[in-house]
């Protein structure tokens, strides 16, 4: 049960960073839009 | 309002050192290089001077404040605002060049007019001796009557402390700095009525105001200032010609009369032919200037196979070790999975690549700060006069070969808007360095490393013709674009040739180093995060017991079989399909993607080596290998063509200011990468390839 929550606690971590980032590049029009290859 | 904390500003010409020395004033590490247009963008930062907590600002570099490209037009708007506000800066630093010192004096004598006090860093006299150029500071300070010329080396750090003294000094001072140029009665004049306008809509000094004035008057506009009426402008325009005099010319004219006076008492030359000079006989030769550059790229891809192997076999056991050691500790199960699978398997497999990466970096930044980018620029500028571009778009696209997003930025430099957009458009065909992993995993599994011309190998070759299609490519839809986009334009190149200069390994290094961590860093965020969701998309549904575990059951199948059908004629499975779709993250995604599904996929060997995997694995329905020589080859051409950067795609929409552009390259590129893929595989087929 433990393991269980653990993982979706990962995932639900994972899938939040991924649209935070997301929302970050393309709506926010973030005048320190950088990628990753050149911070 | 005015706080407490002292203000600085670091002006100058491109090229003068000016971030060299924000980086030695304020520790940071901007990025500074050997070639005019490094610096685009206003940086602010925090030095100590003299126990003086400052805020020092290195704005871009600028020939004069009348602007000419969107870099210089930072500067010009800065300094009007500092007019329209009253808010100057207390001290301003005026970086010169000591090579060229009467065109660095050139900003530096419009600077002073602005009533600003002024701290002249006569940078670079170290390299003025080698070519025997001798400045008498103490002379030049005379002349130009200001408190302080210091000499200094910002690459060396000699002269700060001094420098320091004499902006603390500024800072407790309160006399005026005096006239810099005398301007003829008949032209003061003609020009008065200007003049007098400037005085009373800004309330400045009348000095400020000449110089506003001439500035107007020459050029016709003032960025981010109010003007008088065209009316005026047309009839003093028309006076000055009267008394044989070209407005056009006002301003350099009466500048360069006084510099004229100044610079021969403070400076002696002996002319010689500099080592530089002589380098350039043979490396920006017509015909011997281009083969070295296409043998200077062609060498360092090479080496990225070369030089990269021993360390990259390193990780790759290393990463190996870790994999087996925590899959070892932790209890069987999903947890154990999700690490030894997803994140060290997944993320891991693009660690793998930091050598390679770190490898083209180094290079790249001894090219740029050699000097050796620069000329590269006025070599091309031939050709690329050809598409409808300039030399000055080389530079640029150049440092899309490292990554799109500082190239973009460096278009700044580019003082023609249709020029600029086209080398925005075609920057990301320049094969950045994220595809770097994409290309090297394919050509290392599927090209045979054979020897062609002794140093040279199939590998290498292959990799050079991947980055050479993605940059010939470029220049043909420059053309295109050229005759397609309906822009007026005006263009024009002069670009100052940098000295050659030894590069300070140092500066390099740092370079290196921020890239890697950078790399390391997204290892550890997106890719991470991406490997995480896929190893749960490749996992699920477990089957039912007494069923065999097959991942082309999962969800993340069943999502790659929705697109199977769309790149199936371009010889992609469903595996790939789903790296085509991560990888819009960033490119080298695809790269872990695929890490990923196969350590889950082979979860009785973890974790498996990606390149083994990738040749053993083969269609169910078909028992053919999904991964041969021709579907390498496709998916390479797929990644030098397509749009795959959300990054890229939100920085072209703030440079270009609107949703068109980036939609547009988007939709051009993807159109571009899936034709091509689709003629090579199915040619490649047709041809008897398998």
């Amino acid at each position: 049960m433990i393991e269980k929550i653990i993982l979706i606690g990962i995932l639900a971590g994972a899938v939040a960073y991924i649209l935070i980032r997301l929302k970050n590049q393309v709506l926010k029009d973030n005048s320190n839009t950088k990628c990753d290859q050149c911070k | 309002m005015k706080n407490d904390i002292k203000r600085i500003a670091l002006l100058g010409n491109p090229n003068s050192g000016k971030t060299a020395l924000f980086n030695v004033l304020t520790g940071l590490n901007q990025k500074v290089s050997n070639y005019p247009g490094v610096t685009v963008e206003s940086v602010t930062g925090k030095a100590t001077i003299e126990d003086e907590i400052c805020l020092i600002t290195d704005l871009p570099g600028t020939y004069s404040l009348a602007p000419e490209s969107q870099d210089e037009q930072i500067v010009a708007e800065e300094v009007a605002s500092w007019i329209v506000n009253g808010n100057a800066p207390d001290c301003v630093i005026s970086v010169v060049d000591s090579t060229n010192l009467q065109r660095n004096l050139y900003l530096t004598s419009q600077i002073m007019d602005l009533g600003i006090p002024v701290v002249v860093a006569l940078n670079m006299t170290d390299i003025a001796k080698q070519r025997s150029i001798n400045i008498d500071s103490e002379q030049l300070k005379t002349e130009l009557g200001l408190k302080d010329v210091i000499e200094i080396s910002a690459l060396k750090k000699t002269g700060i402390v001094e420098l320091k003294q004499a902006v603390y000094r500024i800072f407790s001072s309160t006399s005026i700095q005096p006239n810099s140029i005398q301007i003829p009665d008949p032209i003061i004049n003609i020009v008065r009525p200007v003049v007098d306008w400037f005085n009373k809509e800004y309330s400045i000094s009348d000095r400020m105001s000449q110089s506003l004035a001439l500035r107007w008057i020459t050029t016709g506009s003032l960025f981010g200032l109010k003007t008088p009426n065209s009316t005026l402008l047309k009839s003093t325009r028309k006076s000055l010609n009267q008394i044989g005099f070209s407005f056009e010319l006002l301003e350099p004219t009466l500048r360069y009369a006084w510099l004229d006076t100044i610079v021969p008492k403070s400076q002696q030359t002996i002319k010689t032919k500099s080592k530089s000079e002589r380098m350039d006989q043979y490396l920006i030769h017509p015909i011997g200037g281009p083969i070295i550059f296409v043998g200077l790229l062609t060498f360092i891809f090479q080496a990225i196979f070369t030089w990269a192997s021993i360390p990259m076999e390193w990780i790759d056991s290393g990463i190996g070790k870790v994999g087996e050691w925590v899959g070892s500790i932790l209890p069987t199960g999903l947890l154990n999975d999700l690490l030894v699978e997803g994140i060290i398997g997944g993320a891991g497999a693009i660690l793998i690549f930091l050598p390679q990466i770190l490898i083209l970096i180094f290079f790249l930044s001894l090219l740029e700060d050699s000097g050796y980018m620069a000329r590269v620029a006025i070599m091309m500028d031939k050709a690329m006069t050809k598409v409808g571009l300039h030399g000055r778009s080389v530079l640029p696209l150049m440092s899309g070969f490292a990554c799109t997003i500082p190239g973009v930025m460096a278009t700044r430099t580019i003082d023609s808007w249709k020029e600029r957009l086209i080398t925005i458009l075609i920057l990301p065909l320049m094969s950045c360095s994220a595809r770097l992993p994409v290309y090297t995993l394919m050509i290392a599994a599927f090209i045979p490393d054979n020897p062609i011309f002794g140093y040279f190998g199939l590998q290498g070759l292959t990799l050079v013709f991947m980055y050479f299609l993605g940059t010939i490519t470029a220049l043909i839809l420059a053309l295109i674009f050229h005759k397609w986009i309906n822009i007026e334009q005006k263009a024009s190149f002069v670009m100052e040739l940098p000295s050659y200069r030894v590069p300070l390994m140092r500066s390099v290094f740092q370079r290196v180093y921020s890239r890697g961590a950078i790399f390391v860093k997204d290892a550890g965020k997106i890719i991470m995060a991406i490997s995480i969701v896929l190893w749960f998309l490749a996992s699920f549904p477990k089957s039912e017991p007494g069923e065999t575990q097959s991942i082309h059951h999962s969800y993340a199948a069943k999502i790659g079989q929705t697109i199977e059908p769309i790149i199936k004629p371009l010889g992609f499975d469903w595996k790939i399909g789903l790296g085509l779709v991560t990888s819009f993250a960033a490119r080298e995604v695809v790269v872990s993607t695929l890490a990923t599904i196969y350590n889950v996929e082979n979860a009785d060997e973890n974790p498996v080596p990606l390149m083994d995997a990738m040749k053993r694995d083969v269609d169910p329905k078909t028992g053919k290998n999904i991964f041969t020589p021709l579907v390498a080859f496709s998916l390479m051409i797929f990644y030098v063509f397509a749009a795959q950067c959300m990054a890229t795609f939100s920085i072209v929409k703030r440079e270009t200011n609107s949703w068109k552009w980036p939609i547009f390259m988007v939709i051009y590129m993807t159109t571009l990468a899936y034709v091509s893929s689709l003629i090579v595989y199915q040619g490649g087929l047709a041809l008897g390839f398998s």
